[in-house]
């Protein structure tokens, strides 16, 4: 299960319009804002739906481009059988 | 509040968004560290190609779980291409190559290491001066230093050629002969400060992303910033350029020398610049004959914008547009390519000419204002250019031919006089004609896949399987298929290295993680393969004292078997080896820092000399005073290796010369090949990201709408395309991610079951040897 982040490059006056339209596309995490973009995170499902979130990001009204910072391909799945050996 | 794996993940993940977007330092040092999420990040530069971007990698439990631009590293400052991004992925394959394997009865069979170097070694001993090998621009600077020490040192031949050949190499003659020495003198810092940007045949939104970008931001935060596409088709770097100057394939040459012409005709020459910094000769080789200006001036009046627009179809307004750029005083423009330029029959000379653009205008060595080649592979520079990696070539800028060099690289390699040929070896296309001709027994390919990548396949490696072939590798290839014998290689983190990229910068990194299965280092191998030939007796594998070749010391003076994998994983043997290659870089002022100083650093860029005891300083512009510390403080620019010892670039009178294979009434398009944005060159490790694999799933033949309308070709049709040398089918794309001009096709190269070097043509630039994979004839049909 990827998690990835982006730097959103956009105007301030378009932050709000593109804030609302995250949700449609994913479940964001908002992060650090300035005049000229703000930091988003998501965690998806597969790749394929990471790949599909970056593609839909770039094409959102008032985004001028959305630029992939951090990818993870850790397996949480994995990860969380191996927590819980051993539990209660 | 308990906060699970994965929100503590992308709590991570947007503080490294927020850091990127606010231009925050982060905490990741030089040495390995326990990041906010858990992993052990350390710095590594991109294994991709020559940006050299700096990566953070993300470790857990023995393995690359994630990756993130390195804010800290001045390339990239953060960012990352979808190549970069997926890099770790790269390493995952399902098929990686884990286990030696021999060929048995026609049958890649796994053996043990000492098996297979057993058998490599003993080929070898039956002829060695027959053995060649093919190397790479992706080879570590320890790795490709090693093999030189080994071929030229050890076997006594010179047949060390890399697949820099195919991409580099008119850079690199083009420098020599215009200011003495190879690379380039600027860097890219002149790309935040450039206020025209010139792109000669060059697809940087594509090839080079993230620098695309750093030129591309400053447009979005309002700095102007113009751009000039100068192309034979319109790619996603044209939809960013204010203006796209189309030309006929080769009338770049008339271009450059039209502008030249302009721009003395009609007022535009720093007078000053060329009489202090340039001399003016005229030829068809790199020495030729003294000119005058006033005679240069004449030999120009040949490229009027009339004559221009009949070679290269750029009407004279256009040419004037362009030469008006150039003549602005105050402007500072940075002209910019790669194989456009570079994989052309007059590569040498249009690199000469482009400089000459520069020159008379005096557009160089300025910030802002120069002329720079961007490299295709991470260490095309580092490795293949500086170490030497090349037929004619010894470490250090030194030459096989010269005596003096010999004895130089002897001295510092501690053999006996005499050890290092006079003869040089083969270049690329020459090593490859070599084997099918039976003149070279055998081969060992590193880090790289010739019988996909070589130009006219069928002609140049179609009898390896006669020959004895190694190839070390990640994943199997269509040269692994060929092979005698198949080792299997550590990638990227899961070795030490040094790589070189465009802007001579050096960067360093660790070894993170464990390769998978009995996969090792190519240097080991190459010590491996060494040690076995001296135990069965090989004169050359002595040095001068008659000890093994390789006879590596730890820091207290104490012999290190590196040639046993137990002890050399123990061991930094990147670092010894980078210490013994470092005095070499002295001898031509390319002084590369110490090994500690990169581990400290994200890279420094040479030459790096020490300024005060523990203190060293890097080198932006190379040749500009108060930036170099060879160029004495009273000169504006010092070119101390020019050619004609005068310290003066060359400004060279080159003409238009026609390619030797053109459009005719039977094979009436031209074909141009090249990359795209998802694939790493042959594909081996990007197709195995299925990320990148999904993105661009096969090859493609890219057409003009106004030829497919006529040929009643659509989108998806299956098309066949057919050269003198070979043919293949394709489907057709209109109107996609690029535009050919019309009477031209443009194929990528990367997919193995397309290929499509079966069709393209293997001349070269007869000064590079680089071969010409952007012009050959073909004609196309639909298939129906």
């Amino acid at each position: 299960m990827p998690v990835s982040s982006y730097v959103l490059r956009c105007n301030r006056q378009d932050q709000s319009q593109i804030l609302s339209s995250l949700p449609e596309i994913g479940p964001f995490q908002i992060g650090e804002r300035s005049d000229d973009g703000m930091a988003v995170a998501v965690a998806t499902a597969s790749n394929q739906a990471s790949e599909s979130i970056g593609l839909a990001l770039s094409e959102l009204p008032g985004v001028k481009s959305a630029i992939l910072v951090y990818h993870s391909i850790e397996d949480f799945q994995s990860e969380a059988r191996e927590a819980s050996v051993g539990a209660r | 509040m308990k906060v699970s794996r994965r929100e503590f993940v992308t709590r991570a993940a947007l503080a490294a968004a927020g850091a990127v977007l606010l231009g925050k330092k982060p905490s990741i040092a030089g040495e390995a560290a326990v990041g906010l999420d858990g992993l052990v990040w350390s710095k590594a530069p991109c294994r991709f190609c020559g940006t050299g971007c700096g990566v953070l990698v993300g470790v857990k439990d023995g393995r690359v779980v994630a990756v993130q631009g390195d804010l800290e590293n001045p390339v990239n400052k953060g960012l990352l291409c979808a190549k970069g991004y997926h890099a770790g992925v790269a390493l995952y394959g399902k098929d990686r190559l884990k286990k030696p394997q021999i060929r048995k009865n026609g049958v890649l069979t796994d053996v043990s290491w000492e098996e297979a170097i057993d058998r490599i070694a003993r080929e070898i001993m039956m002829q060695p001066e027959t053995f060649a090998v093919y190397g790479s621009g992706q080879w570590t600077i320890p790795e490709g230093f090693s093999v030189m020490k080994f071929m030229k040192g050890g076997l006594g031949n010179n047949h060390v050629d890399p697949n820099a050949r195919l991409c580099m190499a008119s850079a690199v003659v083009g420098m020599l002969t215009t200011y003495g020495v190879d690379e380039p003198s600027g860097c890219y810092d002149d790309f935040d400060l450039c206020d025209t940007v010139v792109l000669w045949g060059n697809n940087m939104a594509e090839m080079h992303p993230v620098l695309w970008s750093r030129i591309v931001d400053r447009r979005l935060k309002g700095e102007k910033v113009e751009i000039f596409d100068l192309g034979t088709r319109r790619t996603r770097t044209t939809q960013e350029a204010d203006h796209y100057i189309e030309f006929t394939p080769q009338g770049d040459l008339a271009i450059a020398n039209g502008l030249c012409h302009l721009l003395i005709e009609e007022g535009g020459v720093d007078d000053e610049w060329v009489r202090k910094h340039c001399n003016v000769r005229q030829g068809r080789d790199g020495v030729g004959t003294e000119m005058g200006w006033d005679e240069y001036r004449k030999w120009l009046h040949t490229y009027t914008p009339e004559y221009v627009e009949k070679i290269a179809g750029v009407s004279p307004k256009r040419l004037r547009l362009l030469a008006s750029r150039f003549a602005d005083t105050k402007r500072k423009v940075l002209s910019l390519w790669c194989m456009g330029m570079n994989q052309h029959t007059r590569g040498t000379w249009i690199n000469n000419l482009v400089y000459n653009v520069h020159f008379v205008s005096g557009k160089f060595g300025k910030p802002g204002s120069t002329a720079f080649s961007l490299t295709g592979q991470p260490s095309a520079c580092g490795t293949c250019r500086e170490v030497g990696t090349l037929g004619h070539a010894l470490p250090g800028g030194r030459v096989v031919a010269n005596e003096i060099h010999r004895r130089q690289c002897e001295d510092l390699w501690n053999l006996p006089k005499g050890r290092i040929n006079a003869k040089p070896g083969f270049h690329a296309v020459a090593m490859f004609e070599a084997l099918q001709q039976g003149n070279l027994s055998g081969v060992w390919v590193q880090v790289t896949n010739p019988a996909h990548t070589m130009p006219n396949l069928k002609e140049l490696t179609s009898r390896l399987r006669d020959r004895f072939v190694v190839v070390s590798d990640v994943y199997p290839t269509v040269t692994t298929d060929l092979a005698s014998v198949v080792l299997p290689s550590a990638m990227w983190v899961e070795k030490n290295g040094v790589y070189g990229n465009s802007e001579r910068r050096t960067q360093q990194w660790f070894k993170m993680i464990d390769p998978p299965g009995e996969a090792r280092d190519d240097v080991w191998q190459v010590l491996a393969v060494a040690r076995r030939l001296y135990e069965l007796g090989h004169r050359g594998m002595r040095n001068r004292q008659g000890k093994f070749l390789f006879d590596v010391k730890d820091e207290e003076g104490r012999s290190i078997e590196a040639w046993k994998w137990d002890v050399f994983k123990e061991h930094n043997i990147d670092r010894l080896l980078y210490e013994e290659y470092r005095p070499f870089t002295q001898m031509k002022h390319k002084d590369v820092a110490p090994y500690d100083e990169l581990v400290a650093a994200r890279g420094l860029r040479w030459p790096v000399v020490e300024v005060e005891k523990g203190r060293w300083a890097e080198t932006k512009r190379r040749f500009v005073a108060g930036e170099d510390p060879f160029v004495s403080p009273d000169r504006e620019v010092d070119f101390y290796w020019g050619k004609q010892k005068d310290h003066r670039a060359t400004i060279w009178a080159r003409p238009y010369e026609a390619p030797p294979e053109v459009p005719d009434k039977d094979y009436p398009f031209w074909l141009s090949t090249g990359r795209v944005l998802e694939h790493w060159h042959s594909g081996s490790m990007t197709r195995r990201v299925p990320q990148l694999h999904r993105a661009m799933p096969k090859a493609y033949v890219e057409l003009n709408p106004a030829d497919a309308a006529r040929l009643n070709i659509s989108t998806g049709n299956s098309v066949r395309l057919v050269s003198r040398r070979g043919e293949i089918v394709l489907p057709a794309w209109i109107n996609g991610r690029s535009v050919p001009a019309e009477g031209s096709v443009f194929v990528p190269f990367f997919a193995e079951e397309s290929l499509i070097n079966n069709l393209t043509l293997e001349a070269y630039c007869p000064m590079s040897k680089e071969p010409d994979y952007k012009k050959c004839a073909v004609k196309i049909e639909r298939v129906s």
